[in-house]
């Protein structure tokens, strides 16, 4: 397994990083980085590692050994200079009752210790940029999920930070909410932050990230580039056929010209993975198939999602 | 409400306003308050919206209206002529109780719970807020709160006081007392809402801590009823007398105060942070102060032995709860707290009383009880040499702190190694296992020999004998009676007490050489240096 990943000009650098929980290592000897100005997915099932190697990133928790560096300092020693840069956004919203949307972001203005026109222009772009200027004057504990979200995000950047941690922004969220976040999401890292973000919902991951990091049971099973990791893990491309007739027959055919594992078939529908050096056959298969007197109504060939990466990388265990 | 505007600010940008807009009266409000502590103004914010505050304060605004009418008519004509002011003061003093002893400062202790229960600390921690801020915040709020309640009290206080019967000292004194007693109370509510607990600990502890709060509101009835009633408490009588103990015991009173302040904000810091240093420098000020409280009590009441032992005895418990606590502190520095320390070894050794750690933390102790001791001496002796001394001489005072001093840090000591063992099989273990040590070894080591003595030996408690020295009041019994003077009380006889010395002596000096081995090893074998912060911007 790849555990290491180089980067120059790291906003987050991760190095053999491990943190125990009596004898449970919730996050194990991991190591990775996340370039300035990109957006770093950071994926895994439930209890993987994700959330505390975050909290550890935003100086809320300290690592049992190894060290991180986020904006260039230690979270270890220099946790203080940490949160000056960055915005955290919890999976949990936090929020605080008898108090409107204005006057909790202006709260955490004051908190980050901006002073007079500062915090006001402040509160006023983050309620313009996350869309809550109309439910400004709101009280927060009113606030649908997807508003809530939004504040959240809000929250995190009202002090302008360089570097975002966000932990499952995307969770509860209903599709038209998702799809704005991560729009709100990319025209941040194309304004230059650097963003840690975890989800659960890998296709949305895959149309915005730059790099990912794949976590299981406390270890990193692979880090990079999106395009990297999928060439280095998966490379493998998805045959995905339709044909009119009985469908028993292309079964049989296609297991008696083709040196594939696993064949998957819904009705006229059928789905394989071509083997790696299986180029010729792929642009041979159709002809092939049209000659040996099958219909064929669909005929394409896609890479294999993130989805597949995350299920042939991880096992479903948790630590 | 798709985003799209930029989130950076950029000057050079179209201003839709004029640049020298005239700012309205609530920004220039909002930018004056800058100054002030954030938490403060978003608990002021959120407390003043509540709907449980604008009941309190309507529901009391009624009572009071209410209790005013109700007096004139009830009691009039006579009121016109007749001194009814204590009667109606008392009645308002008793409505004030309740909502500055009670719902204030469980007001405070749930403020600081809501935070832990909706994971709110994580937010504030990420911020550049301190946790001390966050306390200090809450507290104030709170206190802001008991003004603006005050002010409901206001005109019924001035009505009371023209009715007569009543001079203005007492006036003011019930809401000075319960102002007193409302921070008191909220600074120990905002301790205990700072500590970390499941939600079956948090239910105990809002019972226990209501019930305490009703406790404290009955006893407040009573101090209340006293101090307008013309009351022949003791205290009452004493304290305008002794202004010293007065200004003693209410230095004492902040620094306590302060002293549930830094431990509510060391709660709140991370374990890795050094959340120690704050708490004992706090410690040392409530050293101070008790050490003055002590040493004028001594001074005002040199003749009176009544006056001398039971602070001695207070003293000896603080320091022993204290003392305790501070030697279950994790022994190990991480890098953040090391990089604090002094860098060589003997300035490092000076400051061993505010390095975390078990080690420090017994020394302080030590070294607390010692000089409250030697301070309670000095006193002593003082007022020796001004005025005759009846009862209770000074070098029996002396031989008595001595011998306790000398059992503090035998008892103490053995805590700390009796925890230390503890910690190796049970390295997460918190504080409540170490007091629960604390009191096994002080059962162990009084009860125990005591038990043992009655039954292989009935009758040797009457005597004194070596075997009984861990026993701490026959101990101090002993020497208070016999120690200098060789009375042959408890049958005691010069050998005796040579020997008591002795026993007493050798193990405290084996428990110390133990204990300071490892401070010792710590401050000259564990500096190792730390990076200092990088300067990157």
């Amino acid at each position: 397994m790849e555990n290491t990943v180089t980067a120059t000009a790291a906003a987050i650098e991760v190095r053999h990083l491990s943190r125990y929980f009596g004898a449970t290592r919730a996050v194990d000897d991991i190591s990775f980085a996340v370039r300035q100005g990109t957006v770093f997915g950071f994926i895994g099932p439930n209890g993987a590692g994700k959330t505390t190697t975050m909290r550890i990133l935003a100086t809320l928790d300290h690592p049992t050994s190894g060290e991180a560096e986020v904006a260039g300092f230690s979270v270890v020693s220099d946790p203080e200079q940490i949160r000056r840069r960055v915005g955290y956004m919890p999976d949990s919203f936090g929020s605080f009752s008898y108090m409107s949307c204005r006057e909790y972001l202006d709260f955490f203005a004051r908190a980050y210790g901006l002073r007079r026109s500062a915090r006001r222009d402040a509160v006023s772009r983050t309620l313009a940029f996350t869309g809550t200027e109309g439910i400004a004057d709101k009280p927060v504990d009113t606030l649908s999920m997807g508003m809530r979200q939004r504040l959240c995000l809000g929250r995190a950047l009202i002090h302008d930070p360089d570097v975002l941690i966000l932990d499952e922004p995307a969770a509860g969220l209903d599709p038209r909410a998702r799809i704005e976040l991560r729009g709100m999401i990319r025209d941040l890292a194309d304004q230059g932050k650097s963003i840690l973000v975890s989800s659960h919902i890998l296709t949305e991951l895959a149309d915005f990230v730059d790099d990912i990091g794949i976590l299981e049971r406390g270890r990193l099973r692979a880090a990079g580039p999106l395009a990297d990791v999928r060439r280095r893990f998966g490379g493998k491309r998805v045959v995905e056929l339709a044909v009119e007739g009985d469908s028993a027959d292309v079964a049989v055919w296609l297991q008696n010209h083709l040196d594939t594992e696993e064949i998957t078939c819904h009705g006229d529908h059928f789905c394989f993975i071509c083997p790696d050096d299986s180029s010729e056959i792929e642009s041979d298969l159709l002809s092939r198939l049209v000659a040996a007197g099958f219909r064929v109504k669909r005929f394409g060939i896609r890479e294999s999602s993130l989805e597949d990466l995350f299920m042939d990388l991880t096992e479903g265990e948790v630590a | 409400m798709t985003p799209a505007a930029p989130l950076r600010h950029d000057s050079t940008a179209d201003h839709p306003l004029p640049l020298r807009k005239r700012m309205s009266l609530r920004e220039k409000i909002s930018d004056w308050s800058d100054w002030l502590n954030p938490i403060l103004i978003k608990e002021t914010r959120q407390v003043a919206t509540s709907r449980a505050f604008v009941w309190t304060f309507f529901v009391l605004v009624l009572l009071c209206w209410i209790s005013a009418v109700t007096t004139v008519l009830l009691n009039d004509p006579a009121i016109r002529y007749q001194a009814y002011g204590p009667s109606v003061m008392t009645w308002y003093g008793w409505l004030m109780t309740i909502p500055f002893v009670v719902v204030v400062p469980f007001a405070t202790y749930r403020s600081m719970e809501i935070e832990r229960h909706n994971a709110t600390f994580d937010l504030l921690s990420i911020t550049t807020i301190e946790a001390t801020q966050i306390v200090r915040g809450k507290l104030v709020a709170m206190l802001v709160m008991a003004l603006v309640l005050l002010s409901v009290f206001t005109p019924c206080l001035a009505f009371g006081y023209m009715l007569g019967g009543v001079d203005l000292a007492q006036t003011l004194s019930v809401p000075a007392f319960l102002m007193a007693v409302c921070l008191t109370a909220s600074s120990v509510a905002v301790l205990l809402g700072s500590l970390p607990r499941s939600a079956t600990a948090s239910t105990l502890h809002s019972m226990l801590l209501l019930t305490g709060l009703l406790a404290l509101a009955i006893v407040s009835l009573a101090i209340v009823s006293q101090l307008l009633g013309g009351s022949s408490a003791w205290y009452l009588r004493m304290l305008p007398s002794r202004p010293s103990i007065a200004v003693a015991a209410f230095l004492l009173g902040v620094t306590l105060c302060e002293l549930a302040i830094a431990a509510a904000a060391a709660n709140l810091t991370p374990p890795e942070v050094n959340r120690s240093s704050l708490v004992r420098k706090r410690l040392l000020l409530v050293h101070g102060t008790v050490t003055l409280a002590m040493g004028m009590t001594v001074y005002e009441f040199p003749h009176d032995r009544i006056y001398l032992l039971p602070p001695l005895w207070m003293a000896t418990a603080f320091w022993f709860m204290m003392g305790t606590l501070l030697v279950a502190e994790r022994p190990d520095l991480t890098a953040r707290v090391r990089r604090e320390l002094a860098p060589k070894a003997y300035p490092r050794v000076l400051q061993s009383w505010r390095v975390p750690g078990s080690a420090g933390g017994f020394l302080f102790a030590v070294a607390g009880m010692g000089s409250l001791t030697i301070v309670l001496m000095l006193v002593r002796w003082h007022v020796h040499t001004i005025g005759p001394i009846r009862r209770f001489p000074p070098e029996e005072f002396a031989a008595v702190a001595a011998t306790n001093w000398l059992l503090f840090v035998g008892y103490l000591g053995t805590v700390r190694l009796s925890w230390l063992r503890i910690r190796r099989r049970f390295p997460h273990a918190g504080f409540f296992p170490a007091l629960a040590v604390a009191a096994g070894v002080l059962i162990l080591g009084n009860l125990v020999p005591a038990l043992l003595a009655e039954i292989l030996w009935p009758g040797l408690l009457e005597s004194y004998s070596p075997l009984l020295v861990t026993i701490w009041p026959v101990t101090l019994r002993a020497a208070h009676l016999t120690v200098l003077n060789y009375r042959p009380a408890l049958g005691t006889t010069a050998g005796d007490i040579a020997r008591l010395y002795g026993v007493i002596g050798a193990l405290v000096a084996l428990v110390l050489f133990l204990n300071l081995r490892s401070l010792v090893t710590g401050l000259f074998a564990g500096a190792a240096p730390v990076a200092p912060v990088r300067q990157r911007d």
